[in-house]
């Protein structure tokens, strides 16, 4: 480090010399600022950068591998930097921050549009590594350097207690601020940036006139949000005409609602981090299978009885739609507050005759069933249609699954999408070790005494229960003719699927020699993780 | 400002990268027990965070070194296991937050105070956060691979086996605190 730099601490164990007091206040200020702004960008760059590549559990330990080693990088080169070096570090991270995520989303657009989709991940991870966090990292090694040459160690104890209380501060401001407020949070981050910089710079009054640069950043968010997030989603999931109804910042995930050209017309889509959770017809059709079906079907048998039914993860709400009217009561469980107000207000609403006589918990499905202590239900449907996080993982597990026998009626019945087919398999073949839709049934029965499979256009679907799924399965085409008939709507969202079943037997014999899902099956999640990275940057359709 | 220096140890660079493994698995596993058996819930998220960030704080912050090192580095596998078995004897119950929170508190802990012991161990402050940092880096992956290779087995075993290589590369003696 140069000896003309000026942000060193003044000595603890001599008297400070005039003018060095400030030094150290700028010091910590600096590194306040710094431990601030990694809080702050860590949190968005684990929900953004992830959502460029469609966040899964690999994409999550890529970003947040180039974050920490971008620190690393930071600490490696604290002491190689000049001032100027630092300086052009500093407006070099600002400039590329001005332009964040509103670049990064046109950037992958453009490659993906060009054929070099294979790039976006490792464009990602750079983006991470270089474009974060080094240039905060530099401070604390290099202040403390400062310091410690004339004044031994304790000011990496102080220093970094700075930079973890700005740390502790940032943490706040995510709390305060996230719900809904990205371009808050961004700003605020700019904001800090900035400080840093010109405090760093020991820059003139009229320097901090550049704070102009965060408001206006505030101001054009909107319309840059929107456009770039309209062109990312033409170019890299290549719908028609998409326009951006809502995009939010929840404190999970960025949820985008889309209104999308397909050939039924304007559809909306919802998207989580990058990955489409409604809209399709093959995601109709999930919705369908998983959810109503089941109810429908245990309805007819049970000859319009009150049912008490829950949908776990039933985010889109199509399940309040359509089962809400029905006798019973209806429980929909999601974690994510911010899905069913926009799916409500932007997507259900407008429809019109959107029933409310129907409870919504904002839980997480495992917690919510763990705790519940009330009338057990009839029928527990989980709508997932990938697990591709562990979170998502573990409620196709069979601890899981033991809890939702342990809250079902007698008679009731698990509803859970196998994410696939449930084909033959040799047990024992490599290539068949992993395979989820065995895995899932496996959990299945070896909690529930009866598991049969419902055959749908384009995957397959579990029932499970304790007792004899028969009458079910005979009910069900029935049940699924009559809900089909009711509104022509309807039918052109779910399409005519003709069902199929596999029988308890052909069931068991498909999943025999194959392990259930464990407590934290990394494996299964990173397989699935990387299959679906593989689709959507190798190859042309997602 | 001291200049890139290898004056010291290969056992005390060998130390800080564990205990920076050793913090990243501690931290990941610990957020992942949370996450699989209390709640996915970002409030549960956020105060985890939060309780890790102060303890850290905190063991940075408190002043004197009479309570020696491996003391504290006990207390973080304590505090981890404390987790564990709550987590496995009350699953769901989030009436226990207070305590879990406690537990991670105690592991952060010692990420601070471990910075206080250890502040001038390999010469600068640069060598200290770069190795320890990348061991933290090493440590997330390596619970992802254990995850990934070995189901749920090294939730158990991987805090305590390197809480005990931490232990046995700890500096004796005069070395043990410049």
């Amino acid at each position: 480090m140069s000896g003309r730099d000026s942000t060193a601490l003044p000595s603890d164990a001599r008297p400070a010399a005039p003018g060095t007091e400030t030094s150290a206040a700028r010091a910590l200020v600096i590194l306040a600022l710094a431990g601030a702004n990694l809080t702050l960008i860590q949190f968005v760059a684990m929900r953004e950068f992830a959502s460029l590549l469609g966040s899964n559990e690999l994409v999550a330990l890529l970003v947040a591998a180039g974050y920490f080693l971008g620190l690393s990088a930071g600490y490696l080169f604290s002491d190689r930097l000049s001032r100027r070096a630092l300086t052009a570090l500093g407006v070099a991270t600002l400039l590329l921050h001005v332009t964040l995520p509103f670049s990064a989303r046109w950037f992958v657009g453009v490659l993906v549009a060009g054929g070099s989709g294979p790039l976006v991940p490792p464009f990602v991870f750079l983006l991470t590594f270089a474009g974060i966090t080094p240039f905060y990292a530099v401070f604390l090694p290099r202040l403390v350097a400062a310091s410690s040459a004339s004044d031994g160690a304790t000011p990496l104890v102080r220093c970094y207690a700075a930079e973890l209380a700005g740390g502790a501060l940032g943490l706040g401001l995510v709390l305060v601020v996230t719900p809904g407020r990205m371009a808050l949070l961004l700003a605020l981050h700019l904001a800090g940036l900035l400080a840093l910089l010109l405090i760093f710079l020991r820059a003139r009054p009229v320097a901090w006139l550049l704070f102009v640069l965060p408001a206006a950043y505030f101001a054009a968010w909107p319309a840059l949000d929107r456009a770039s997030l309209a062109s990312y989603f033409a170019q890299v999931h290549r719908l028609r005409a998409p326009v951006v109804l809502a995009s939010e910042f929840s404190p999970y995930q960025r949820v985008d609602l889309l209104r999308v050209d397909t050939a039924r017309g304007p559809a909306p889509y919802l998207y989580l981090n990058g990955n489409l959770l409604y809209g399709t017809r093959s995601l109709h059709q999930h919705n369908l299978m998983v959810s109503l079906l089941p109810r429908l079907t245990a309805g007819a048998v049970h000859t319009d009885a009150p049912l008490h039914t829950l949908v776990v993860a039933g985010g889109s709400l199509d399940c309040a739609r359509y089962l809400a009217p029905l006798p019973g009561r209806l429980h929909v469980v999601e974690i994510d507050a911010t899905v069913t107000r926009l799916t409500r207000t932007l997507i259900q609403e407008p429809g019109g005759g959107f029933p409310t006589n129907w409870e919504l918990t904002i839980d997480d499905g495992k917690h919510f069933l763990g705790a519940w202590a009330g009338e057990p239900f009839d029928v527990i449907a989980v709508d997932i249609p990938v697990p591709t996080h562990l979170q998502t993982a573990l409620l196709h597990s069979e601890r899981f699954f033991g809890l939702a026998r342990a809250r079902l009626r007698s008679g009731g019945v698990f509803s859970i999408s196998l994410a696939g087919r449930l084909n033959a398999r040799v047990p024992g073949d490599a290539a068949a070790r992993g395979r989820l839709a065995q895995r899932i049934v496996a959990g299945l029965q070896t909690t529930f005494p009866h598991v049969a499979v419902v055959r749908g256009e384009f995957t397959d679907f579990a029932w499970a229960s304790d007792r004899p799924l028969d009458p079910l399965l005979a009910a069900a085409p029935e049940a699924l003719a009559k809900f089909l008939a009711t509104d022509a709507a309807q039918a052109r969202d779910f399409g005519a699927p003709r069902l199929r079943f596999l029988d308890e037997a052909l069931v068991r014999r498909r999943a025999e020699g194959f392990a259930p899902i464990g407590e934290a099956d990394m494996q299964l999640v990173l397989r699935m993780s990387w299959r679906k990275l593989a689709r959507r940057f190798h190859a042309d359709d997602e | 400002m001291n200049s890139p220096s290898f004056r010291f140890s290969a056992l005390a660079v060998a130390n800080v990268a564990l205990t920076g493994l050793f913090f990243g698995l501690l931290q990941w596993s610990a957020f992942f027990l949370l996450q699989s058996f209390f709640a996915s819930t970002a409030l549960v998220w956020l105060l985890a965070s939060s309780v890790w960030l102060l303890g850290s704080l905190a063991g940075l912050a408190l002043p004197g070194q009479r309570v020696a090192e491996p003391w504290w580095l006990f207390g973080a596998v304590l505090g981890y296991y404390a987790l564990l078995w709550s987590a496995l004897r009350f699953p769901y119950d989030l009436g226990k937050l207070p305590w879990l929170l406690a537990a991670i508190a105690v592991m952060g802990l010692y990420a601070g105070r471990f910075f206080r012991f250890r502040r001038a161990a390999l010469g600068s402050a640069k060598w200290l956060f770069f190795v320890e940092n990348t061991g933290f880096v090493a440590g997330l992956v390596l619970t992802v691979a254990g995850l990934f290779w070995f189901g749920e087995g090294p939730l158990i075993l991987a805090p305590a086996g390197a809480g005990a290589l931490c232990l046995l590369t700890l500096p004796r003696g005069k070395t043990a605190a410049t």
